[in-house]
């Protein structure tokens, strides 16, 4: 108490009389313990700690537990539907990448043929008057076959400098396309409309010519006979001839080194 | 088990719901809060009101209150608060009270001089008590703020900085409050000096 003057004789006596008042305290009445004790009961049984699965339910009905579960929600939908997208699209393709995959064991040989987007895109337009005269204009392939050609013909540099065929014909495109997932519905309904082992023999006169082209005869020999069995006629009458040209490429390959070495 | 406990372990035992924690915290301040109050306000019903409104508002505020803060400090904040409440509402009715002088002369005696009660005898109790009754009217006579701050050092043996934290002022203030207090009690009870001398 060095605030207080302790030395003050008189302070001192005063402090004997307060703290001598500090025994004869009051006590308080009890009619008013009850009330608090029930009050306090009451107040208690609000405080307690709350079963586990209430103390969870309130942890996930806070907002940002919600926000957390809007956003995951929002999530999978969005994956649902990219998955069903994907799932609607995959008919168009599927069929026809089913039917190539039996007899794309025959392609081991070469390198899956080149499709560039400008050998795709003249099966897309629609055929007009002026795309009937380019056709007339190139030279005639030889048709054997009013839906087939032959493939021994070069392509010509389209306007972005790709190769583009000369002339595509419309059901070795409509294939083509449909490797690439993008076929237009002229062709698709056409192919459809063929019965199944044709559309096959046609998939394989068009692998056996791309094979050709690329001089890969074994291949193109072997899917040759393929074709055979499953069509001897159309063997005979669209395919055979094609086979010549490539009997041809090796002996022209051949001649143009013998031609180097002199 | 409670009984060893300390006052804030009994709080926070209280607020996980144990209402035997409560019960100990209450008998244990019951009667150094209902005495402050009554030396505050000076009428023992009133006392006894703001007493049943201050442990209220502890048990309403328990869910609030954190381990950190000092029990006493938070149960004495709420009835000094209280009491603040209860003299400035009855200062506004300007009820008479009993200790208060008659007229504004400070010769005249007390309504309490006036009550008919037993002769002053010359034993040491009848000394004592008159001592008790002429001290009770200097601390009701002195200021609020220095009433409070006596009545919670030298009753309730709080340190300076725990009243500074009660009553929200600088602990300096507090001291100086203090120092006013016992200067104004010392020459309130001049007159009984000698008889402070030979009391017990």
């Amino acid at each position: 108490m060095a605030d207080e003057a302790p030395d003050d004789p008189q302070v001192k006596a005063l402090r004997a009389v307060w703290l001598a008042m500090r025994d004869n305290d009051e006590d308080p009445p009890d009619s008013g313990v009850s009330a608090l004790m029930a009050a306090a009961r009451s107040q208690a049984m609000e405080m307690a700690p709350a079963p586990w699965w209430k103390r969870m339910f309130d942890q996930l009905r806070r907002p940002p537990v919600l926000a957390l579960a809007s956003l995951l929600v929002l999530i999978g939908g969005a994956v649902l539907l990219t998955k069903h997208d994907a799932i609607e699209k995959a008919p168009t393709s599927a069929p026809v990448q089913e039917k190539e995959l039996p007899h794309s064991n025959l392609d081991i040989g070469g390198a899956p043929p080149p499709v560039a987007p400008a050998t795709v895109s003249p099966s897309v337009v629609p055929e007009t008057g002026a795309t009937k005269d380019k056709q007339q204009l190139s030279p005639p392939p030889v048709h054997r076959h009013p839906t087939e050609h032959t493939s021994g013909g070069k392509g010509i540099a389209g306007p972005t400098g790709s190769v583009a065929p000369t002339s595509t014909p419309r059901t070795e495109a409509a294939f083509e396309t449909d490797s690439t997932g993008v076929a237009p519905r002229a062709d698709a309904k056409k192919a459809a409309a063929l019965p199944p082992s044709r559309v096959l023999v046609d998939q394989l006169a068009g692998q056996a010519r791309r094979a050709a082209q690329r001089g890969d005869c074994e291949n193109a020999k072997a899917i040759a006979t393929r074709i055979a069995g499953q069509d001897a006629t159309y063997y005979r009458d669209h395919v055979a001839g094609d086979l010549s040209g490539c009997v041809q490429a090796p002996a022209a390959a051949d001649k143009a080194a013998a031609d180097k070495a002199r | 088990m409670f009984n060893d406990q300390a006052d804030e372990d009994l709080m926070v035992m209280y607020q996980k719901g144990e209402v035997r924690a409560f019960e100990v915290l209450l008998s244990r301040h019951r009667k150094p809060v209902f005495n402050f109050i009554l030396r505050f306000v000076g009428d023992r019903e009133t006392a006894e009101d703001l007493l049943q409104e201050a442990f209220m508002r502890v048990i309403k505020g328990a869910e609030a209150y954190k381990r950190q803060a000092k029990f006493t400090t938070w149960l004495y904040t709420i009835a000094r608060n209280l009491c603040v409440d209860q003299t400035r509402r009855r200062k506004h009715r300007k009820h008479a009270s009993l200790d208060a002088p008659m007229d504004s002369s400070e010769e005249s005696g007390t309504l309490m001089d006036v009550i008919p009660g037993n002769e002053m005898a010359s034993d040491r109790k009848s000394v004592n008590k008159q001592l008790h009754e002429q001290m009770q009217r200097a601390i009701g006579a002195l200021s609020e703020d220095q009433r409070e701050v006596f009545l919670m050092r030298e009753f309730l043996d709080m340190p300076f900085k725990q009243i500074a934290d009660v009553v929200g002022v600088p602990e300096n203030t507090v001291k100086s409050r203090m120092r006013y207090a016992l200067e104004k009690l010392r020459l309130e009870l001049d007159e009984y000096k000698d008889l402070a001398k030979v009391a017990p």
